[in-house]
């Protein structure tokens, strides 16, 4: 939360959370949070699916995934309550202090975020294993909304509930059972930030609970995925996670992270899968990609992406009909 | 993932970004001087932010950065935000026969230690700070007053010096995770291990 990486003359700020606006202001005067609310006659999903059960038996399936775990792509089967799964994660939770974002997608910010640790993939340029790693555990329900209660008092304009990562996904049966938990004072969109290196089981259990997926489509071939993030399949499993996320009627905003070097074979190549369902999701693109972990290895993404760079994949993201959520006024409203 | 926000600056404005956040007097000054400003360059903060210690390299060494993995990166906190400078090296075409040349200076004495200018110099080593341990592995946090301190520490025969307040940066595997207290010796420990290993690994790759 609030690191800023300075290469060059360029600085980014990562997490920036509430505390972090004088400084933002002192950087960019024209600087602002912004933000496009869902209209006073939202209702979460998670808040319909609690007063119909359907939260209390998807908790409960969730749990019963523990004993043989494929929550994930990695189906490792693992079962977490005796030893820990490829993830490299068992039956205890462990998260970051939640916190207020002021910088996503104006459609969903701020963000009261939940960063969970551990992730499925392991990508070598991840900026998470950089950042501080002061985790907290919390054994009760009652314990995570009492912190979410505390930090939402300090902000009552937050716009969402964000799960992120690391990745949220190894950690579904303990989310779903919080949020049975939930107080019904609790009325924000639900949003679900994860990398699309996801399972069939594990979406099925987040449908008719999640309002907004917000995957990372971070690769766009086998490949470049293995090399740069020790993963098989990455294709298959993302095209069948955007397909999931999208038959579950939930909105769904696909970030791309321009990585330096690799526009042409997985930036634009993700562009290509994502076209197939331009009426049914937005995209984020992200300048924000920075070289840290062991990025050092990797000579082509040893680097900050050029403006030339950002400018080909925002520029290809038009030209095949993806709607940027930037421009969405009407997000909640379609 | 979550979304950031990136600034962009000219030159002259990144000085003067640095500078507000109480970090780029001497950056400044030192990249007026600098010819080449691509150098990789080491900063070394207090708990405050305030820059104490800069050194120099005119390369870095191939196992420090590439070989390794690790790009050279830098901490330090001035209020919520913590900075963290990314040094992507510009390694020349001789880097298998020179040796890194590291000059470094004191820009404000610090409570615990005070080190005197060293010369650049080709037998200069870092390794007088180990009291003869060799670890390139861990030369960029060599000189951190904090360690520097505890190494004085335990030449002194003083064993029970904590370690509390180095930084919660990403410490090399060796050692435990920096929220917790050391017992100094457990950290020479750690550093004699990690040494014997690499001996081994060194040993068994020239075989």
């Amino acid at each position: 939360m609030n690191e800023v990486f300075k290469i060059g003359n360029e600085a980014v700020v990562m997490d920036p959370s509430i505390e972090a606006v004088p400084f933002l202001k002192n950087a960019d005067e024209n600087f602002t949070i912004q933000s496009i609310r869902p209209s006073g006659k939202f209702i979460p999903r998670f808040q319909t699916a609690k007063d119909s059960g359907l939260l209390e038996n998807k908790a409960h399936e969730s749990l019963a995934m523990l004993f043989k775990c494929e929550l994930c792509a990695r189906k490792c089967e693992a079962n977490r309550f005796q030893k820990k799964g490829k993830c490299g994660l068992g039956d205890k939770t462990f998260y970051h202090v939640p916190f207020i974002h002021v910088a996503e997608e104006p459609v969903i910010n701020p963000a009261l975020v939940i960063n969970f640790t551990g992730c499925s993939m392991n990508c070598v340029h991840c900026v998470r294993q950089v950042q501080s790693k002061k985790e907290i555990h919390s054994e009760t329900a009652e314990a995570f909304w009492n912190q979410i209660s505390g930090t939402l008092a300090t902000c009552p304009n937050v716009c969402s509930l964000e799960f992120a990562g690391g990745d949220p996904n190894p950690y579904i049966p303990w989310i779903l059972t919080c949020l049975k938990y939930s107080p019904d004072s609790i009325f924000l969109p639900l949003i679900w930030n994860t990398n699309l290196f996801v399972s069939d089981k594990g979406l099925g259990l987040l449908d008719g609970l999640v309002d907004v997926f917000l995957p990372d489509f971070a690769f766009g071939n086998d490949a470049c995925a293995k090399r740069l993030a020790g993963v098989e399949g990455y294709m298959l499993a993302a095209i069948k996670g955007i397909e999931a996320m999208v038959s579950q009627k939930a909105k769904v905003i696909v970030r791309i992270l321009v990585l330096p070097g690799h526009v042409d074979c997985c930036n634009k190549k993700a562009i290509d899968v994502l076209s197939r369902y331009h009426d049914s999701i937005f995209i984020s693109i992200l300048d924000q990609y920075v070289p840290v972990h062991m990025a050092a290895k990797y000579p082509e993404i040893y680097r900050r992406p050029r403006r030339e760079e950002i400018q080909m994949v925002e520029d290809y993201a038009t030209q095949k009909g993806l709607k940027n959520v930037l421009a969405a006024s009407d997000f909640w409203t379609r | 993932m979550s979304r950031a926000i990136t600034f962009r600056f000219c030159e002259s404005a990144s000085m003067k970004f640095m500078a507000e956040q109480g970090l780029g007097d001497v950056i400044c000054q030192d990249m007026r001087e600098r010819t080449d400003i691509s150098m990789p360059i080491e900063i070394k903060c207090n708990p405050e932010g305030i820059l104490v210690k800069e050194t120099q390299f005119d390369f870095v060494p191939e196992m420090n950065a590439r070989s390794e993995g690790f790009p050279q990166i830098r901490f330090s906190r001035k209020g919520v935000m913590t900075f963290i400078e990314i040094i992507i090296p510009n390694p020349s075409e001789n880097d298998d026969v020179r040796q890194p040349v590291v000059s470094e200076r004191i820009l404000q004495p610090t409570p615990a230690a005070v080190k005197q200018e060293a010369e650049p110099s080709k037998e200069d080593s870092l390794d007088s700070e180990f009291v003869g341990y060799d670890i390139p592995e861990l030369m960029e946090f060599s000189l951190e007053p904090g360690l520097s301190d505890a190494i004085k520490a335990l030449e002194a025969g003083k064993e029970d010096f904590s370690l509390q307040g180095l930084t919660d940066f990403d410490i090399p595997k060796a050692l435990p995770a920096p929220e917790e207290d050391f017992k100094i010796n457990d950290i020479m420990e750690m550093l004699r291990k990690k040494k014997e290993r690499e001996k081994v690994r060194v040993k068994a790759k020239s075989n």
